[in-house]
C-alpha cells in the first residue's frame, strides 16, 4: 500500500487561522463523545479525532456529524489517511489555549494504513502563564518530566494514541540540542535549557502563543523609557520596545523585575537573540506594529547579544505608514505611523501646563504628503535638536493622534523619529514629489479648524454619534454619516428671506406686495426664497433630524430655492411631492455639525448639514476593511 | 435557486462541486467562443466553460455564476457582463479582501438565506 504524503506543518497552520489549505492528515485516535441532545433518533454521537500531519498531532478535532457514517462503516478508523476539505478553528477559550478544529468536510483517501512518522503532540501553552506550567499535555516516558498534572482544559488523549517517540532521544536533564519535533518539558525543572538554541531561529511573523520552543534574532528598533504606573494590584513599572527582523516586527514589554533587568541590557539599534517570552493578542490602541500579537518578557526569558557582524541582515525598523489624510478617520489618542516632508518648522515655544504648572518646550512643524498636511508637535530635547530647514522627509513611528482643531500629531516619549529613512520607498517618492510639485502645492490641512466644508471628518454611525455625545462640548463637533433621508418637512422647506445681501432673516409678508425685515428695519417690495429644510436621516443604527440650508439643500433636492419657492407659490403639490420623493431613500454621505443649544430648561443637540456628497464606494469599503482589521486581534 | 458562494481563484479547489460566483477580468476568449480565461480577484487564472457562446470582451470585468467541476474549472450557467462605466471605479483588490472576509466569517455573511 503506497503511503500517502502527509502535509507537515498544516495542523499548526490551521490553528493559526489559515483554513483554506486542504491538508492530508492521518487519524491517530478516535474518541466517541455522547452529546445530550433532544435528538430522538439517538444519532447524537460526536466523534473527536486526533490528527497527525506526520510531525505533529492535535487531539481536539471534532468531526462534523454528517460524516459520522464514515466511522460507523469502518471507512474512517485509526491510521486512516484523510484529506481535509473544509475546516474551521473554534476558539473556546483562547486565553488558555483551548482551541478546536471543526472538520466540516473531509474525504478518506486510504482506510487502512500504517502509522506514518513519529509525530509529537503540538504544544498548547497557556498564553498568560507561559512558565512551562501551562497545559503540558506531553506524556513522555521520562517520569521526571510529567510534573504538571493534565489540566482541565483539554481532556488528555488516551495514552495509547499519544507520543510514539520510537528511538528518538527524549529530553534529558542535561543541556542538549533538541531533536526535531516539538519536545516540550517543564521549562525550568527538567532539561534546564538556559542557553539560546541558535538552530531554532524563526521569523517574528510566525510567532504565536501556541508555540513553546522558539528563538528570534531581532533588532531593538525602538526602546522606550521606564514608566511607573499604579493599578489595583499596586505600583509597578514597565518599558516597551519594538523588535524587528526581516519578516516583521513585534512589540515587547517588560514589567518590574524584568523591566529593570532588560532595560539596562537592551540597547537601541542592537541585535539580540530572544527566547521564552509570553505572547498574547496585541492591544491595538497603542500597539500599531504590524503583528497580531505582542510579547511580554517574563522570568524565563533569555536574551543574548548577537555577535558583531551576525546581525547585519536585520533591518533597522519596520514602518506601517498611513497616508496623512487617513489620520482624520482614526480615533484621537491612538498612535500611528506616518511619513511626510517637513514644509515648515516653527521656533521653539515654551508653554506652561495648567494642570501641573510645569514648563514644556515644544516645536511645531507642518508635515505634508501628496494629499494632505498636518501639524506635528515635538517636545523637549527632540524639539530642540530638530532642524527642518532642508525640508527633510521625516518618518514617525508610534506618534499620537490628537483632535485639537481637527487632527494633529504629537510625539510620545516612545515615538521614533527617522530622518530620510532608507527602509522605505516612500522617502524617495516623497522627495521627488515635493521637489517637483509638492513645495508649491496648497494641501488640505487637517489641523486647520476653520473651514467647515473642507474639514475632513470621521465617519460614524448615528448611534455612535449619540453614544459619544458629539456636540455636548464647548465647541461644535463635525462628523460624517452614511445615511439616507427618510422624512422631510416639505411645507416649510423654503422661507421668504430678506433680499438684503448679508441679512438672511425671514421677512413678514404684509400681503400687499411689501415685505418687512425686522433686522434691517426696512420694508422691501421683493424677497428671496431660501432653504431651511428639516429632514430626518437614517442609517442602520438610528434616525436623526437635521437642518439643511443653502447649497446643501440644493444638492439634496436638486433644484434652487427660487425654483422650489415658485412651485410653492403655484401650489404645485404633485411636483413638490415628486421632488421630495426623489430626494429620499438615496444613500449619501452627510457631513454634519453637532452643537448643543439651550431651549428653556432643555439642552438639545442640533445637527446642521454642512456638506452632502455621493458615496465613494471604494473608499467606503476600504474604511470598513480597515475597521474590521482593527477589531480582530487574532484570527477567528 | 441555489445560492452561490463568492470565491476567488485560490478557493476554487475548496468549492469543488459547489455553486460559486466569481468576479474577474476576462483575460482571453477562446476562438470557439465557449471558453474564457478569467483573471480572478486574487490574480489567478481560471478556465470558464459555457454551453453557449459568450459575448464578452477581453479586459472587461464579468461575474460568472456556475459550478466548480472536478478539473477546477467553472461550468458556467450565467455570465453577468458589466458595462465599462459600471466597472470604471471597481476596486478589484478590495473585492478580493471582501471575498476572503466572507470565507473567514461565514457566520456573519449569509449565503443560504
Amino acid at each position: 500500500m503506497a503511503n500517502q504524503r502527509l502535509t507537515t506543518g498544516s495542523l499548526l497552520r490551521y490553528l493559526r487561522g489559515n483554513t483554506t489549505e486542504k491538508a492530508t492528515l492521518q487519524v491517530v485516535g478516535i474518541k466517541t463523545i455522547d452529546s445530550k441532545t433532544d435528538d430522538p433518533s439517538g444519532a447524537s454521537k460526536r466523534y473527536r479525532l486526533m490528527l497527525s500531519d506526520g510531525k505533529a498531532t492535535f487531539s481536539s478535532c471534532m468531526l462534523g456529524t454528517q460524516m459520522n457514517k464514515l466511522i460507523e462503516t469502518n471507512s474512517l478508523k485509526e491510521n486512516s489517511i484523510v484529506r481535509i476539505d473544509r475546516v474551521m478553528v473554534n476558539s473556546i477559550d483562547k486565553q488558555n489555549g483551548r482551541v478546536m478544529l471543526m472538520l466540516y468536510e473531509l474525504e478518506v483517501l486510504q482506510s487502512d494504513c500504517e502509522r506514518i512518522g513519529d509525530p509529537v503532540a503540538l504544544p498548547l501553552t497557556d498564553i498568560i502563564n507561559n512558565n512551562g506550567n501551562g497545559t503540558n499535555r506531553l506524556e513522555t516516558v521520562n517520569n521526571n518530566q510529567a510534573q504538571a498534572p493534565p489540566p482541565a482544559a483539554a481532556a488528555p488523549p488516551p495514552a495509547t494514541n499519544v507520543i510514539r517517540q520510537g528511538s528518538k532521544a527524549l529530553p534529558t536533564l542535561d543541556n542538549q540540542k533538541k531533536p526535531n519535533g516539538d519536545n516540550r518539558f517543564a521549562a525550568k525543572g527538567g532539561g534546564g535549557n538556559n542557553t539560546i538554541d541558535k538552530e531554532r531561529i524563526i521569523n517574528i511573523d510566525t510567532l504565536n502563543p501556541y508555540m513553546n520552543k522558539w528563538t528570534i534574532k531581532a533588532r531593538v528598533s525602538n526602546k522606550g523609557q521606564i514608566r511607573n504606573y499604579e493599578n489595583a494590584r499596586g505600583p509597578g513599572k514597565l518599558f516597551s520596545c519594538d523588535l524587528v527582523d526581516q519578516s516583521g516586527e513585534i512589540r515587547a514589554t517588560a514589567f518590574n523585575a524584568e523591566c529593570d533587568k532588560f532595560h539596562s541590557m537592551l540597547e537601541m539599534g542592537e541585535v539580540y537573540y530572544i527566547a521564552k517570552a509570553s505572547l498574547k493578542a496585541a492591544n491595538r490602541q497603542f500597539n500599531t506594529t504590524n503583528n497580531d500579537y505582542e510579547m511580554t518578557f517574563n522570568h524565563d526569558t533569555i536574551i543574548e547579544a548577537c555577535d558583531a557582524g551576525e546581525g547585519e541582515n536585520i533591518p533597522q525598523v519596520q514602518f506601517n505608514f498611513i497616508p496623512i489624510s487617513e489620520v482624520a478617520n482614526r480615533t484621537a489618542n491612538t498612535t500611528c505611523d506616518v511619513i511626510g516632508v517637513v514644509k515648515s518648522t516653527s521656533d521653539m515655544q515654551t508653554i506652561v501646563s495648567k494642570a501641573s504648572q510645569k514648563e514644556f518646550t515644544k516645536r511645531e512643524l507642518l508635515l505634508v504628503d501628496e494629499k494632505a498636511s498636518i501639524s506635528v508637535t515635538l517636545w523637549g530635547q527632540q524639539a530642540e535638536e530638530f532642524d527642518g530647514s532642508s525640508h527633510p522627509v521625516i518618518a514617525f513611528k508610534g506618534i499620537k493622534i490628537g483632535d485639537f482643531n481637527g487632527r494633529t500629531l504629537s510625539c510620545f516619549n516612545n515615538t521614533l523619529i527617522r530622518h530620510d529613512p532608507t527602509e522605505t520607498q516612500r522617502t524617495v517618492e516623497l522627495r521627488v514629489w515635493y521637489d517637483n510639485e509638492g513645495k508649491s502645492m496648497d494641501l488640505p490641512d487637517l489641523s486647520k479648524g476653520a473651514d467647515a466644508g473642507n474639514r475632513p471628518t470621521a465617519v460614524k454611525t448615528l448611534a455612535q454619534i449619540i453614544a459619544e455625545g458629539l456636540g455636548l462640548g464647548d465647541k461644535p463637533d463635525y462628523v460624517s454619516v452614511k445615511a439616507m433621508s427618510t422624512l422631510m418637512k416639505k411645507d416649510q422647506a423654503v422661507y421668504m428671506m430678506c433680499p438684503e445681501e448679508r441679512c438672511g432673516k425671514k421677512v413678514v409678508d404684509e400681503n400687499n406686495g411689501s415685505y418687512r425685515c425686522e433686522k434691517c428695519n426696512k420694508t422691501y417690495n421683493n424677497f428671496k426664497w431660501a432653504y431651511m429644510v428639516s429632514a430626518e436621516i437614517s442609517d442602520t443604527t438610528g434616525a436623526q433630524w437635521i437642518t439643511v440650508f443653502r447649497n446643501e439643500a440644493e444638492a439634496l433636492l436638486g433644484l434652487t430655492a427660487e425654483e422650489f419657492g415658485a412651485h410653492k407659490l403655484n401650489q404645485s403639490e404633485s411636483i413638490i411631492e415628486e421632488i421630495v420623493r426623489k430626494a429620499m431613500n438615496h444613500e449619501r454621505i452627510f457631513k454634519l455639525r453637532a452643537k448643543a443649544e439651550q431651549y428653556n430648561d432643555e439642552r438639545k443637540i442640533k445637527f446642521t448639514c454642512v456638506g452632502i456628497s455621493d458615496i465613494d464606494w471604494s473608499s467606503h469599503g476600504r474604511r470598513l476593511l480597515d475597521e474590521i482589521k482593527q477589531m480582530e486581534p487574532v484570527q477567528n | 435557486m441555489s445560492h452561490h458562494y463568492r470565491i476567488n481563484g485560490s478557493m476554487i479547489q475548496q468549492y469543488s462541486g459547489k455553486p460559486v460566483s466569481i468576479i474577474g477580468t476576462v483575460s482571453k476568449v477562446h476562438p470557439s467562443g465557449n471558453v474564457i480565461d478569467l483573471e480572478t480577484s486574487d490574480k489567478q487564472h481560471i478556465v470558464v466553460r459555457s454551453s453557449e457562446n459568450v459575448n464578452v470582451e477581453s479586459g472587461s470585468i464579468i461575474e460568472v455564476l456556475g459550478n466548480v467541476d472536478n478539473r477546477n474549472q467553472i461550468e458556467c450557467d450565467m455570465i453577468v457582463a458589466f458595462e465599462p462605466e459600471q466597472t470604471a471605479n471597481f476596486d478589484m483588490d478590495m473585492y478580493n479582501q471582501a471575498v476572503m472576509l466572507f470565507q473567514h466569517y461565514p457566520q456573519d455573511y449569509l449565503v443560504n438565506l
